[in-house]
C-alpha cells in the first residue's frame, strides 16, 4: 500500500503542507482545517507532525460509537463517513497521534484521506520530510514511528 | 476583495480602548498592505516634528493580502513609526509564523496610539482582544518572554512579537521581534514600542483566508514552487541562506572591514558557510510558507561562547565578523543569540560597535573613556561584555545605546568613523571596487536611511521603462558592466518601486532570486500579478503593481522630505569618495559622477533637483494632497 512515511527531522517548519492541504479539502487557506498541522519548536527546531498514518490499529475505529470511521481495505485509508460522525471526539481522545480533528461548523470530524491516493502535501513538501512509500500498513518501522511520536507528542500538547 | 481581511485594531494606550474598523478598500487598492498601507497610515497620522518616543508617535504593524496563504515566501511583516534613531521615517521587516497568525485571527493592520501608563501586552485570539498587564513580563528576554506567553495562554502554538531589555530601556536601535529570531529590526522599532510600555502582542487565530480565483491562483503557487525547487541559485541558498555572501563578497573583496574602511576581509573563509556548516549548523529552519528556508538552527556546544539559536543571517555574523575584524565565528554567533534575546539590531549594534574600535584605534577613545574596556579590532570578550551594557543603559553602554551618529557627539574627533546615512548604520556588505556604484546610490537614497533592501540589484534589466529610458546601450552596461555608473540613476528608480509592491504584499525578496553573483530568477512583478489577481479577485497588472509601489515611495519620501530632509541628505558616508585607505584600494566613488547619478535618479522618480517630489509626479500618484504639505511645486 502507498503510504505516507514521516521523517520529522527533516521538517524547516514552513507548514506549506497546512496550506496545499486546507487548500485541497476546503478550498481556503487555514492551519485549522488542515488534515496535517506542524506544531513548531522555535528554539532547536525539533517540529513534530499531526498527520494520520493510517496506522494498523487505527484504535480511532475501535473508538467510534457510531461506527462512523472505517478502512478503505483496498488502499488502508481510514475514513471518515460523514452521514454517520455525529463530532463526538471519541476518536481524538484515543488517536496517539493526534491527527483527527473537529469541523465546529458542520460538528464532523475530519482526518487525512492521502488526497485519494495523491498526497498534494508530500508533492509540495520541500525538503522530503512527507514521502509516499510502498509499505507494508504494520511494517515495524511503523510501529515505532507511532511509539516514539505519540510520546513526543503527548508531552508537546500536555494530555491535550 | 478576497486576500485581505479588510480589518484593523486601533489601540489606543493611554486609555486602554480598542476600536475595530474596516480598511477602506480605495486604501487596499492604493497601497496593498504591509509596508505600503503602514507608510500610507504613518504619513497622515503622524505631524511633522513630533518626539519619536513621545505619545504622538504611532506604531503600525501591517500584513498583506497574501500572508497565511500557500503563496511563497509570504510569511513577512513590517512595523513602521518615525524613528528614533534617525528622525524620519521608521520601518522594519520580519518573518517567522506571526504575520499568518494575525491573518487567521482576522486583521491586516494594528495601530498603537498613546502611550499605557504601565507595562501591558495586546492578547488577540480571533474577535476576542483585551490588553493584558505584563508587569510579570517586564524586564525577561525575548525567548522567556515568549514561554511565559505560552504559560499564560496555555498554549504552545501562541505567536507572538515582543520586545527584550533593549526595547523597555528605549535602546535607539533595540527591535520587535517575532518568534524570537524573526526580527523587524532597523531604526529602532523596539524603542518606539518600549516608550509605548507595550512588551508584546500575542496572538492565536482559526479563521481561514478565502481565495478569489482558487484554481488560477494554485497553479500560480505550483509554478512558484517549481521555479524555486528547479534553480540552482534558490537550492544553494537553502543549504547556505544569506551567509552564502560570506563567500560570494569575500572572494570579490566587498566584506566592510574594520568599520567599512576597506573590502578586504582576508581570513572570510573562517565565517564561511563551509566552516558554519562543518561546526555549528543542525538543521535547515523556514519562516510561514516558505519552501526555500534560507535558515538554519546552530549550537555552539562548548567553550566561552555556548550557546544556540536561529538565523543567523549574513547580516549578523558580517556585523560582529568583518566589520568589526573578527574571525571567530562562534563569537560572531554567541553575539547574535544576544543580541535576538536582549532585542538588539545586529546591524546597527554591531555598526555602532565597530564605530567605537575605529575611534579607539585612531586614539579619540581611552580606557577611562569606556569602562576599561579594551576595544581593540577583533576583542569578542569586549563585544560579549557591552551587549547588556547597551540593553540596558549602562555605564558606556548609554553612549552606544543612541546610535554611532548620536554617539560621536559625546567622542570629539569621531565624525570621520561614521558610516551611515540619514542616521541609519552601513550594513556589513561594502560597495567594493568590482560592485555596481548603484549600490551606493541605493543605500543613499533609501527612504530609511542606509539601507540595501529598497533597491541595489538588477532585476528589472528588461523592463520596457528602462530601455525607452536608456535604450539598448544602458541594458547592455547593467549586464555586463555592472561597475559603471551609466543607469543606476534610472535603474534604481524603478527597483524602489518592485521592492514597495513586495514588501507591502509582504512577500519575500528571495524570492525575485535577489542576490549579489547569483543566477537570475524567472520571477517578475508580472508573475506577481497574476498571484496577486488570483488571490484577491482584483485584477491588476504587473505595471500596476509598480505604479502602488511607486506611490508608496513618494510617500515616504514625503515624510522625509516634511521633516526637513533636502538633496545632500542623500549622500554617501565620507569615506566612500577615499581612494585608498592604508594603502589598500576602496570603492572611490567619483563625487562628480555620483551627483550625475543622483540628478538621473531624481529624473526617473519625477522629483525635483532638491529630491522633492513634483506636484505633477504627486498628482499623477493620486497623492496630491501631499503636495502642499511638502511645497512642492
Amino acid at each position: 500500500m502507498k503510504l505516507i512515511q514521516v521523517i520529522s527531522d527533516n521538517c524547516t517548519g514552513c507548514r506549506i503542507c497546512e496550506m496545499v492541504c486546507s487548500f485541497r479539502h476546503e478550498q481556503e487557506c487555514s492551519t485549522t482545517k488542515s488534515r496535517i498541522r506542524i506544531l513548531k519548536d522555535k528554539e532547536f527546531g525539533n517540529h513534530l507532525l499531526q498527520l494520520c498514518i493510517q496506522c494498523a490499529d487505527a484504535p480511532c475505529i475501535e473508538s467510534c460509537p457510531r461506527e462512523a470511521l472505517y478502512r478503505d481495505e483496498k488502499t488502508g485509508v481510514v475514513i471518515v463517513d460523514e452521514e454517520n460522525c455525529t463530532g463526538c471526539e471519541e476518536c481524538i481522545e484515543a488517536c496517539p497521534l493526534h491527527a483527527l480533528f473537529l469541523d465546529k461548523e458542520k460538528d464532523i470530524i475530519f482526518k487525512c484521506d492521502l488526497c485519494g491516493g495523491e498526497a498534494e502535501c508530500v508533492k509540495v513538501c520541500p525538503v522530503q520530510t512527507l514521502v509516499l512509500k510502498e509499505e507494508d500498513i504494520s511494517s515495524p518501522a511503523r510501529e515505532s514511528f507511532m511509539e516514539e511520536t505519540s510520546k513526543l507528542l503527548s508531552s508537546r500538547l500536555g494530555g491535550k | 476583495m478576497y486576500g485581505w481581511t479588510g480589518k484593523r485594531l486601533k489601540v489606543y494606550l493611554s486609555e486602554g480602548r480598542i476600536v475595530k474598523e474596516e480598511i477602506p478598500e480605495e486604501l487596499r487598492l492604493d497601497f496593498l498592505g504591509g509596508r505600503g498601507l503602514n507608510s500610507k497610515t504613518l504619513f497622515d497620522e503622524v505631524k511633522p516634528g513630533i518626539d519619536p518616543l513621545g505619545p504622538d508617535n504611532i506604531l503600525i504593524v501591517g500584513i498583506g493580502p497574501l500572508n497565511g496563504t500557500a503563496a511563497p515566501c509570504s510569511g513577512r511583516w513590517t512595523a513602521t513609526f518615525k524613528s528614533p534613531l534617525t528622525g524620519i521615517h521608521g520601518d522594519g521587516n520580519g518573518g517567522g509564523d506571526f504575520s499568518a497568525e494575525l491573518k487567521f485571527a482576522g486583521y491586516d493592520q494594528l495601530i498603537f496610539y498613546g502611550q499605557s501608563p504601565h507595562p501591558v501586552y495586546l492578547w488577540i485570539s480571533d474577535d476576542q482582544v483585551e490588553l493584558r498587564d505584563a508587569s510579570h513580563l517586564w524586564g525577561l528576554g525575548t525567548w522567556e518572554t515568549h514561554k511565559q506567553l505560552v504559560r499564560d495562554t496555555h498554549d504552545p502554538e501562541v505567536r507572538e512579537i515582543c520586545i527584550g531589555p533593549a526595547g523597555e530601556n528605549k535602546v535607539l536601535f533595540a527591535i520587535v521581534t517575532a518568534d524570537g529570531t524573526r526580527p523587524a529590526a532597523r531604526t529602532g522599532t523596539g524603542a518606539v514600542m518600549g516608550s509605548k510600555n507595550l512588551k508584546a502582542v500575542a496572538v492565536r487565530g482559526t479563521n481561514s483566508v478565502k481565495i478569489a480565483r482558487p484554481n488560477e491562483f494554485f497553479k500560480e503557487v505550483k509554478h512558484l514552487y517549481q521555479v524555486v525547487s528547479t534553480s540552482s541559485y534558490l537550492q544553494m541558498f537553502g543549504k547556505e541562506g544569506t551567509l552564502y555572501l560570506m563567500r560570494a563578497l569575500g572572494s570579490l573583496g566587498q566584506l566592510g572591514t574594520r568599520n567599512q574602511q576597506f573590502g578586504y576581509f582576508e581570513q572570510y573563509e573562517k565565517l564561511s558557510p563551509a566552516a558554519y556548516h562543518a561546526q555549528y549548523r543542525t538543521k535547515s529552519s523556514a519562516c510561514f510558507s516558505c519552501p526555500i528556508h534560507c535558515s538554519s538552527y546552530y549550537k555552539v556546544k562548548e567553550g566561552p561562547y555556548a550557546c544556540h539559536g536561529e538565523g543567523p543571517e549574513f547580516g549578523c555574523v558580517g556585523m560582529f565578523g568583518n566589520k568589526l575584524g573578527n574571525y571567530n565565528l562562534a563569537a560572531a554567533l554567541k553575539a547574535t543569540t544576544l543580541c535576538d534575546q536582549l532585542g538588539l539590531d545586529t546591524a546597527t549594534c554591531g555598526a555602532t560597535i565597530a564605530f567605537a574600535m575605529e575611534a579607539w584605534e585612531k586614539g579619540l577613545l581611552t580606557a577611562e573613556d569606556c569602562d576599561n574596556l579594551d576595544l581593540s579590532w577583533g576583542n569578542m570578550d569586549t563585544v560579549m561584555r557591552l551587549l547588556p551594557m547597551i540593553a540596558y543603559r549602562e555605564g558606556f553602554g548609554d553612549v552606544l545605546a543612541d546610535g554611532s551618529r548620536k554617539a560621536s557627539k559625546h567622542i570629539p574627533g569621531s565624525e570621520a568613523c561614521l558610516v551611515e546615512v540619514k542616521g541609519l548604520e552601513w550594513m556589513s556588505g561594502y560597495p567594493g571596487l568590482s560592485a555596481p556604484k548603484g549600490g551606493v546610490l541605493a543605500e543613499s537614497t533609501s527612504t530609511r536611511g542606509a539601507d540595501h533592501l529598497r533597491g541595489y540589484v538588477e532585476n528589472l534589466v528588461n523592463h520596457p521603462r528602462l530601455r525607452e529610458f536608456g535604450g539598448e546601450e544602458m541594458v547592455e552596461s547593467l549586464i555586463n558592466h555592472r561597475d559603471t555608473y551609466l543607469g543606476r540613476g534610472a535603474i534604481q528608480a524603478l527597483e524602489t518601486e518592485l521592492k514597495a509592491a513586495f514588501d507591502s504584499l509582504s512577500l519575500c525578496y528571495f524570492l525575485l532570486g535577489w542576490t549579489v553573483g547569483g543566477e537570475p530568477i524567472e520571477v517578475d512583478h508580472d508573475d506577481l500579478s497574476r498571484l496577486c489577481s488570483a488571490a484577491t479577485g482584483v485584477d491588476m497588472s504587473g505595471d500596476d503593481l509598480l505604479k502602488i509601489g511607486e506611490r508608496i515611495y513618494n510617500v515616504e519620501r514625503a515624510f522625509n522630505v516634511r521633516e526637513g530632509l533636502r538633496r545632500k541628505d542623500d549622500s554617501p558616508p565620507a569615506r566612500y569618495f577615499i581612494p585608498e585607505v592604508h594603502g589598500r584600494p576602496t570603492i572611490g566613488v567619483d563625487p562628480i559622477k555620483y551627483q550625475g547619478m543622483l540628478d538621473e535618479y531624481y529624473e526617473f522618480k519625477g522629483w525635483d533637483k532638491e529630491g522633492i517630489p513634483t506636484k505633477k509626479k504627486l498628482d499623477e500618484l493620486n497623492l496630491g494632497y501631499i503636495a502642499k504639505q511638502i511645497g512642492a511645486h
